[in-house]
């Protein structure tokens, strides 16, 4: 079996205004097979997102090779891009991202009518039988208004699969969901990846999404940390577990060293910094809890 | 190889939908097409049709080839001057007109003072009902049907006419109902003999001008030539000379309208280039989904100049209908203001053309250049913008 994704030795620089320069990936070298349902965790600013738009043909590395569905796209041109996109990548937002003016059925059509695989005639019956996938069959003229935060992501995992893609790449796709509409996700995930055999890399914050998954990609400071398989028996839920700590306690570092920098701020602009202070602190209690929790669970 | 009609079909679609299901904010942006076109092609309407009418009006009470005129306004040329102009080669007829301001009917019209036995030629007048007078006749008047329908009047009625307005009238016998003449004079304008005219007008002994008509037409410039050698203080002035200097006159008050006109229309221009920004910027998010999975530029662009051009046509087609409607309004104001002069409505289909050509490019223009920089936001930006 060949792989659907080959990363090697990516690394990504981004300039800010000249001077500053922010290194968001790190060398990362990863190896997704085809047909895995993969997760990445880490951070906020670990680089995740940044992998994601490498993997998806959304941007280009610095450094390094991508190799995706056995096509070399490292410095593919931004044309050529797209319609790589648009043949073999579906895309899952974390807010849903549809088109407020077309319907359920007409957002799903979308990609097929930006594309030039299929006829516009084709279309229509293909996002009904989409729709009905993802069990929104009855629900194919409604306005992306008239649904809940559940049944758009449902629209919107239909979309991502309108063209056939080999890989689905989703960014926190359960991100603004509750609980119960994100499982629902994570099931119908899970459902597709097995039926369609189709490869699906999600970006995560949450571990109960993560335990969904094949695998778990750790990530922190634009480097992969390690991957764990959660799903397999006892002694790897340990190893994530005990990644996820490290992992909690390296942001809680990190909003340490974050607080002393927003102190430069206390007499400019007292009213930003205690705002910062304030989310900071929530996020601390965040993950204090989490933390708490893991222990509870080893 | 772009398949342009998919293309069109997918930006048309789109565009369609984003209009119709975004009604309240695509209607004003279509107002405000709309109101600059209306008022666009109205002004040139009532340019185009103070044209006509005066041109018309001129042909038809004018027939002369030579019309000569008192160096001043008013009737001052004397009337015994046809004398001599008679004796110029190839004058074939010379007629004393009288055609000033009056009240008639307790309206301000043009009463006109003419023999009818000598004008036959020169004016073309139908007769509806009744006959023209003879020049034995005092005090009767051939009025025009609007006339005669404004105040009810039949053959046999009397009317009252007055040289001043304002004035204590003098009562006349309508003897004849005329088709209103065409053009700016149309419901005003009515017959009387040029005896009654000049004591009307106390204006014994004097005509406003004389017509002239040739036995050749081609003499015209020639014969105008000799009557100026002979009569160097009259104002003397061929058709055409009469004509093309209207004709001027009327090209600058055009060119005024035309820019009032386009000044409703640069502000139109300028509110629908707001609105398809804003739209836009609300839109980037939107833009951004559209090419992260997988579409280009011109999908981007077909979109927003097809959403452009949709509103660029409602707006000039509602824009004609409304300018149309509005200069209905303007002419009928013109009349209940009892002023001489109809404005008579002209649409030329140049002018709706150019109405609606006007709307659909600056509307596409407008939508242009937001839509360029918008199909150039790379995806990953606009997916992040709030």
């Amino acid at each position: 079996m060949s792989s659907a994704i080959e990363l090697y030795d990516i690394t990504k620089v981004y300039d800010l205004s000249g001077t500053a320069k922010v290194e968001a990936l790190r060398g990362v070298d990863l190896k997704i097979e085809k047909g895995e349902l993969v997760s990445i965790m880490g951070p906020s600013g670990c680089g995740k997102s940044t992998l994601l738009n490498i993997i998806g043909g959304l941007d280009n590395p610095t450094k390094g090779r991508v190799i995706v569905d056995g096509i070399n796209i490292t410095s593919m041109h931004e044309v050529k891009l797209a319609t790589f996109r648009s043949e073999r990548v579906g895309f899952v937002f974390q807010f849903f991202n549809l088109v407020p003016t077309l319907t359920a059925l007409e957002n799903v059509k979308l990609p097929m009518d930006l594309g030039e695989k299929l006829p516009l005639e084709k279309s229509k019956e293909r996002a009904t039988k989409l729709l009905n996938l993802v069990r929104l069959g009855e629900r194919l003229h409604h306005m992306p208004n008239q649904l809940s935060g559940g049944q758009q992501q449902r629209v919107a995992i239909a979309r991502a699969l309108a063209n056939d893609p080999s890989i689905v790449i989703a960014d926190e796709p359960t991100g603004s969901l509750d609980s119960k509409g994100g499982a629902e996700i994570m099931q119908l995930i899970q459902h597709l990846n097995k039926t369609m055999n189709k490869t699906f890399i999600l970006v995560t914050h949450d571990p109960n999404v993560a335990k969904m998954t094949h695998r778990v990609v750790h990530m922190l400071d634009g480097q992969v940390l390690e991957t764990t398989q959660p799903s397999k028996g006892e002694p790897d839920v340990k190893g994530a577990l005990e990644a996820q700590r490290e992992i909690l306690l390296a942001e809680m570092e990190w909003l340490k060293k974050a607080l002393l920098l927003e102190e430069v701020r206390i007499e400019k602009e007292p009213q930003a910094y205690n705002d910062a202070v304030t989310e900071y602190a929530k996020r601390w209690k965040q993950l204090k809890r989490s933390l708490r929790d893991l222990r509870l669970e080893a | 190889m772009v398949n342009y009609l998919k293309l069109a079909r997918f930006g048309f679609g789109m565009a369609a939908k984003s209009v119709g299901r975004r009604k309240f904010r695509a209607a004003l942006t279509i107002l405000g097409i709309l109101i600059g076109i209306a008022t666009i092609v109205s002004l040139i309407s009532i340019g185009e049709g103070m044209q006509y009418g005066i041109e018309s009006t001129l042909k038809e009470l004018v027939g002369a080839s030579v019309v000569i005129r008192g160096s001043e306004e008013g009737a001052n040329v004397p009337e015994y001057v046809s004398d001599y102009v008679l004796q110029v080669p190839g004058v074939k007829d010379c007629v004393p007109v009288v055609m000033l301001l009056g009240e008639v009917g307790g309206r301000q019209s043009m009463i006109i003072g003419v023999d009818m036995d000598q004008a036959g030629d020169l004016l073309q007048i139908s007769i509806l009902e009744g006959q023209l007078y003879k020049a034995e006749e005092d005090y009767s008047v051939v009025i025009s049907s609007a006339t005669a329908d404004r105040l009810d009047l039949h053959l046999g009625d009397s009317i009252a006419l007055s040289g001043m307005v304002g004035g204590v009238g003098e009562s006349f016998t309508v003897v004849g109902i005329s088709r209103p003449i065409s053009g700016f004079l149309a419901e005003a304008g009515c017959f009387i003999s040029l005896r009654d005219a000049q004591s009307l007008f106390n204006k014994l002994g004097l005509a406003s001008a004389l017509l002239v008509t040739l036995e050749n037409q081609d003499q015209d410039v020639y014969v105008a030539e000799v009557l100026m050698s002979a009569f160097p203080e009259a104002n003397i002035m061929t058709e055409e000379a009469l004509l093309s200097s209207v004709r001027e006159i009327m090209g600058m008050v055009n060119g005024v309208l035309l820019a009032l006109g386009s000044i409703s229309l640069a502000v139109g221009t300028i509110g629908v280039m707001n609105t398809i920004t804003m739209t836009v910027y609300e839109r980037t998010r939107e833009i951004g989904m559209i090419k992260a999975i997988g579409g280009k530029r011109r999908h981007i662009l077909s979109i927003f100049l097809s959403e452009s051009a949709i509103m660029g046509v409602i707006g000039g087609f509602g824009g004609l209908i409304v300018g149309i409607i509005f200069m209905y309004l303007i002419q009928s104001l013109v009349s209940t203001l009892g002023l001489p002069i109809t404005i008579p409505v002209v649409i030329s289909p140049q002018t709706l053309l150019i109405g609606m050509a006007i709307s659909i490019a600056i509307a596409t223009l407008a939508g242009f250049y937001p839509s360029w920089k918008a199909s150039n936001i790379p995806p990953i930006e606009a997916l992040k913008y709030e």
